[in-house]
């Protein structure tokens, strides 16, 4: 379970910032903190209409740049590789 | 984004002025692409290539007098009988990308991929015909134990014993990723990869396993039989049941399934449904939407 903050536009962000509104979620479980603001989540009961003029109902979660996410995720691994390694003083 | 599409807007040609929006449809080559907002109809139709499956641009001029940013065009795109369509707001002198295509229908909005986070699986349509080939593209996000993309098999609590089928994905067991096709499976295939995207296709309706993931073919001797029991995706099917601890943490694009001669069984198309946002897969051979049975929700990608 994880404490995200919503925009009006339910882009997910990891601060909470003026007009974000905390939520909390296990939808991004598992998933590295880098990758979350590449998301847009939709709670349950709320709703959001995209450029479309499309209403998109909650629960709704949407990879807006999976290359992005795949690229969070890919340097988080290569970080907590890297710390591992130090820990057992391998360096470079 | 074509070049067309940047020399049009610059040079102004078309009669498209700086005050002037551009709405660029992308629909299957051939059909006949209409927009409508009111009493206001405009249509852009033929264009070659009709048969040979390419997309092409469909490009509308929106005048400045025909700007509303609350009422949507409707963009519809028609080709023998079978019609797509979707909205879009134009509200200022800007380029606009509507794409369509027939693999959904309009009623439901087509995604890049669908993406399940460990608690979620289809049930795919049960079929009289045995599975003898398929393709599938998929990426792990998260490695999970013995966790399988797709599978079916008799027995409750094991996926290698005679009549089971599927791909494992999980980083455990030997090998850690492998095909499974009655009592046989693959012995030298490595572990997924998490970030990586694979393209899978196997066949085994020559009397061996053939499985080619991302150009690399394996083979391995086929014997005995499968059940017609229906594969579970994003999940093995224990003979009805799943091991919520096994279920996968993938992304999957598209997967189709072929039965004997090739014909056609099971062909997936990610997509949410566009009434209430559900997410899921449109099988496209019995036009049924498939929904989660397992909990939480799927994440989408993009908007196709």
């Amino acid at each position: 379970m994880k404490t995200i903050y919503l925009d009006s536009n339910f882009m997910c962000h990891l601060e909470n910032d003026q007009g974000r509104t905390a939520v909390e979620t296990d939808a991004f479980d598992g998933l590295v903190d880098e990758a979350i603001p590449y998301y847009r989540y939709i709670p349950e009961g709320e709703e959001w209409t995209d450029k479309k003029g499309r209403v998109i109902h909650g629960v709704f979660v949407q990879a807006t740049d999976s290359n992005a996410i795949d690229r969070a995720t890919q340097q988080a691994y290569i970080s907590d590789m890297q710390n591992a390694l130090a820990i057992l003083g391998v360096t470079e | 984004m074509g070049n067309a599409f940047i020399t049009r807007r610059a040079g102004g040609g078309g009669g498209l002025s700086a005050t002037d929006a551009l709405l660029r449809v992308q629909a299957p080559a051939g059909s006949t692409v209409t927009i409508t907002k009111g009493g206001t109809t405009k249509t852009d139709a033929g264009h070659e290539n009709a048969d040979d499956h390419t997309v092409y641009d469909y490009y509308f001029i929106i005048h400045a007098s025909q700007f509303d940013g609350v009422n949507p065009w409707t963009v519809t795109a028609t080709l023998g009988g079978e019609s797509a369509s979707d909205t879009v707001i134009i509200d200022s002198a800007d380029e606009y990308d509507v794409e369509l295509s027939f693999r959904v229908p309009s009623t439901y909005q087509e995604v890049e991929f669908l993406e399940s986070t460990g608690s979620q699986y289809l049930v795919l349509p049960t079929t009289s015909d045995l599975i003898f080939s398929g393709s599938t593209k998929f990426l792990v996000v998260t490695n999970v134990n013995y966790s399988a993309l797709f599978g079916s098999g008799p027995n409750s609590t094991s996926t290698t014993v005679s009549g089971s089928y599927g791909l494992i994905i999980g980083g455990a067991g030997t090998p850690s990723r492998r095909f499974q096709y009655s009592n046989h499976y693959n012995t030298n295939v490595s572990a997924s990869s998490t970030g990586v995207e694979y393209t899978l296709s196997f066949s085994t309706e020559s009397g061996s396993q053939s499985y080619t993931l991302n150009g690399t073919t394996y083979t391995d001797t086929q014997t005995g039989t499968i059940s017609t029991l229906a594969p579970y995706l994003f999940a093995w099917n224990y003979n009805g049941g799943v091991k919520t601890g096994e279920l996968p943490k993938v992304r999957v694009y598209n997967v189709t399934l072929y039965g004997a001669g090739g014909s056609k069984i099971i062909e997936c198309v990610p997509c949410y449904r566009k009434a209430d946002s559900v997410a899921g897969m449109w099988e496209r051979v019995t036009e049924t939407f498939l929904t989660n049975d397992g909990s939480g929700t799927f994440t989408v990608g993009s908007d196709v």
